[in-house]
């Protein structure tokens, strides 16, 4: 007995799911209980026009083929349960972004101009009434500009809002960065908040009312141009658009004040900016549709009421993907070891960048190793020997740099950077060695003869200092000194001081002035 | 007992080579200096001078501690002396660097000194030293040796100046049968300029111009100049 009821379920369930199969692809006008369903085709056309973004609901520069007929922006037809070829017919002047519908209508390829419908029974949000209702599914192209317009400067007016939502806040959360919502180095992780608040009074009613309800519908669109990857496993996706939907009931009339965080990216994927380097703009579209109703006792008997109200809230948002920069602010000695005091920048502007520390190293390429941190105002210093420097036997030479994550990770789009080390030497312009020791003394950078200042120029007679001095602008110096003893060997050194570029001491500028042998 | 046999023999062959090496290096430490040793027989005071001539070529180059054993010289005898100071100038774009070099002789049988003119006191070739010759007595003068050459690196002329002189620390005289220790000590020095523009570098010997180099701006200048002190130390004396 137990066997053949379950037989029986199975049956039952089998019987069900075909039903509603072969009810989804009947091609049938949809009428049923006095409700007549109508599809409705539309097109929404975004221009972005920097700092502004505009909205055209009804375009009429493209048509939409369902079933291979064109349909306009508006026209609409009768709905028929079944699974439609959909296409786009746009001018080379724009671009198709994605296709947008109703929750019965599933687009199998949102993202694909050509593309399928499968068009579903409509779902019921109202129970059958006494007067005649119609119900309209929609499916909405949106299309853009197919040349998108340079953003050549954002101007400081942004987030810019409209809407007759209370609010709706757009907030790009970056991982790396502590100046959020500007800039943004390529492939950088981002999360992206949503902030929806909504305050509207629930409809005001005299009259006994009963079988009360409350229905909030969430659609949140995020609209960039190429800028925004999506990460799923290790599939990169280049893409326009994010969506959200979300709706949440209640049995009876209530004020709705409410606040929803929507949060990109879901569980199963991961978001981050692309390599589009420059200036761009992020939309975020929010739809929001609250319906109450109810049924009223009236004159005529209990009678279904409902209020609908829409609202819609666009914020865009400026922010520019750069790339990151290095420059050498400077570079000190000592004995052994240079170090090296480099600064962070964004290419856009050359501004310093403030990332959070600690997030990116530098690369010595020829030196074969990653030194020093980054600090939170985008400052990294290393340190290295002279020694390791590479070709030392020539006068001038460069040593490649790199910017890197922390722990090897490379810098999209990363450049190698060169920083300048040159061979100072030391002209003896003026010499007497008598009882007292004068000497003029310039100290150059000997590739290009540049007089280096505030070189410190120490004089050693039998290595004991004797005398030391700074060189002036015109990087010399000038030495008068007792020559107290009879000295045997007289020599200068050299120690740079701060300066753009490394430079390095070498037997060409610490110098012998004088020997007896 | 056959595991046995193979072992004798190369514990036997390990000790022939241990016993072998103890044998050779003892000979060879105990020979070592004395293959050095020029050991001189006869009164030829000529076979001696040749001697002497290879030594102070070979100080030039190295500092090995020579030695030389004379049985016994008759009647000959050798004068180690000093014969000369000259001032070594050179003029380095603002600089001038003075040094001063003794100029010494080995004289076989000769009481008087030569006249050697300016030019026998330097040398740009291999002829670094100077000889004297007649059948009654010889001698010899050390030359102030000047080499020079040039290398291009990385664009860049390098040019290198070698100035080596002998300086003698303490003159004597030898006769009958002796042993003699020559000791070398050099001293080095290395002088390096940069060329701010185009110049001549010049070496003098007394106020005479002997070298002369043209440098041009951006040109590196190297000397490197050898000091060898001779010390001719006599280890026995009969």
């Amino acid at each position: 007995m137990k066997g053949s009821a379950y037989f029986l379920f199975c049956i039952l369930i089998a019987y069900f799911l075909v039903g509603n199969i072969q009810q989804a692809y009947q091609n049938e006008e949809y009428v049923e209980n006095g409700i007549k369903h109508y599809l409705i085709f539309k097109i929404i056309y975004i221009h972005f026009s920097p700092p502004f973004i505009y909205i055209q609901n009804y375009f009429d520069k493209g048509k939409i083929i369902f079933n291979g007929i064109e349909y306009s922006s508006g026209e609409q037809i009768k709905y028929k349960q079944g699974r439609y070829p959909l296409g786009a017919i746009l001018s080379q002047d724009y671009r198709f972004i994605t296709w947008y519908s109703s929750e019965n209508i599933i687009i199998e390829n949102r993202f694909e101009p050509n593309t399928y419908a499968l068009l579903l029974p409509p779902s019921y949000n109202i129970l059958p009434a006494v007067s005649f209702v119609e119900i309209y599914s929609e499916i909405t192209m949106i299309v853009t500009d197919n040349i998108i317009p340079s953003i050549p400067n954002i101007q400081p007016s942004f987030p810019i809002y409209f809407g007759n939502l209370t609010k709706n806040y757009l907030k790009i959360i970056n991982k790396i960065n502590e100046n959020p919502n500007i800039k943004f180095v390529p492939y950088e992780s981002i999360k992206i908040n949503n902030y929806i608040e909504i305050n509207e009074s629930k409809p005001y009613t005299n009259n006994p009312t009963y079988n009360e309800e409350t229905k909030i519908f969430i659609n949140n669109t995020i609209i960039v141009n190429n800028t925004l990857i999506k990460r799923e496993e290790t599939k990169i996706f280049k893409i326009n658009f994010l969506n959200y939907n979300f709706s949440e009931q209640y049995n009876k009339l209530i004020d709705v004040r409410k606040n929803y965080t929507i949060v990109y990216p879901e569980k199963n994927y991961g978001l981050g900016m692309s390599d589009y380097l420059g200036n761009s703009l992020i939309a975020s579209i929010t739809q929001v549709r609250i319906e109450w109703s109810w049924y009223e006792l009236s004159s005529e008997g209990y009678v279904y009421r409902e209020k609908i109200k829409n609202l819609y809230g666009i914020n865009v948002t400026a922010f520019t993907i750069s790339n990151v920069l290095l420059r050498l602010l400077e570079v000190s000695h000592d004995q052994e070891n240079i170090t090296t005091y480099f600064q962070l920048i964004w290419s856009d502007d050359l501004t310093q960048v403030l990332f959070k520390k600690s997030i990116f190293s530098l690369n010595f390429i020829e030196l074969g190793k990653s030194l020093g941190i980054s600090d939170n105002e985008g400052k990294i210093n290393a340190t290295f020997g002279y020694k390791e420097i590479n070709n030392l036997e020539r006068i001038a030479g460069n040593i490649k740099v790199e910017i890197q994550f922390k722990g090897n990770g490379t810098l999209f789009k990363s450049y190698e950077f060169l920083v300048k080390w040159v061979k100072l030497a030391t002209i003896v312009k003026e010499k007497s060695i008598n009882e007292r020791i004068r000497l003029k003394i310039k100290v150059i950078e000997f590739e290009n003869f540049t007089e280096i200042k505030d070189v410190l120029v120490m004089l050693f007679a039998d290595d004991k200092l004797i005398a030391y001095n700074l060189t002036d602008i015109n990087g010399e110096t000038i030495f008068n000194v007792q020559n107290r003893e009879n000295y045997k060997r007289i020599y200068i050194k050299l120690s740079p001081s701060y300066s753009s570029v490394i430079l390095i001491t070498s037997e060409l500028s610490n110098i012998i002035i004088d020997i007896k042998i | 007992m056959s595991l046995n046999i193979p072992i004798n023999k190369v514990l036997l062959f390990i000790s022939t080579l241990i016993i072998s090496s103890i044998i050779f290096t003892s000979f060879f430490s105990y020979n070592i200096f004395y293959y050095k040793e020029r050991i001189i027989e006869n009164y030829d005071i000529k076979s001696i001078k040749e001697i002497f001539e290879t030594i102070i070529k070979q100080l030039y180059f190295s500092t090995e501690i020579n030695y030389i054993k004379v049985l016994n010289i008759g009647n000959n005898f050798i004068n180690i002396s000093l014969y000369k100071k000259m001032n070594l100038t050179i003029i380095l774009l603002n600089e001038t660097f003075n040094f001063e070099i003794k100029y010494f002789l080995i004289k076989f049988n000769k009481k008087t000194n030569n006249n050697y003119s300016l030019e026998q006191f330097y040398t740009k070739d291999d002829e670094i030293i100077n000889e004297y010759f007649d059948w009654q007595s010889w001698e010899i003068l050390p030359k102030l040796t000047i080499k020079n050459n040039f290398t291009r690196i990385n664009g860049r002329m390098n040019y290198h100046v070698y100035l080596y002189f002998l300086n003698l620390n303490k003159e004597i005289f030898l006769t009958g049968s002796f042993e003699l220790k020559i000791v070398v000590d050099k001293v080095y020095e290395k002088i390096v300029r940069a060329i701010p523009y185009n110049t001549e570098i010049k070496i003098l010997i007394n106020g005479y111009e002997i070298e002369k180099i043209q440098l041009n701006r951006g040109d590196i200048f190297t000397l490197y100049l050898s000091k060898i002190n001779l010390n001719f130390l006599l280890v026995r004396y009969g």
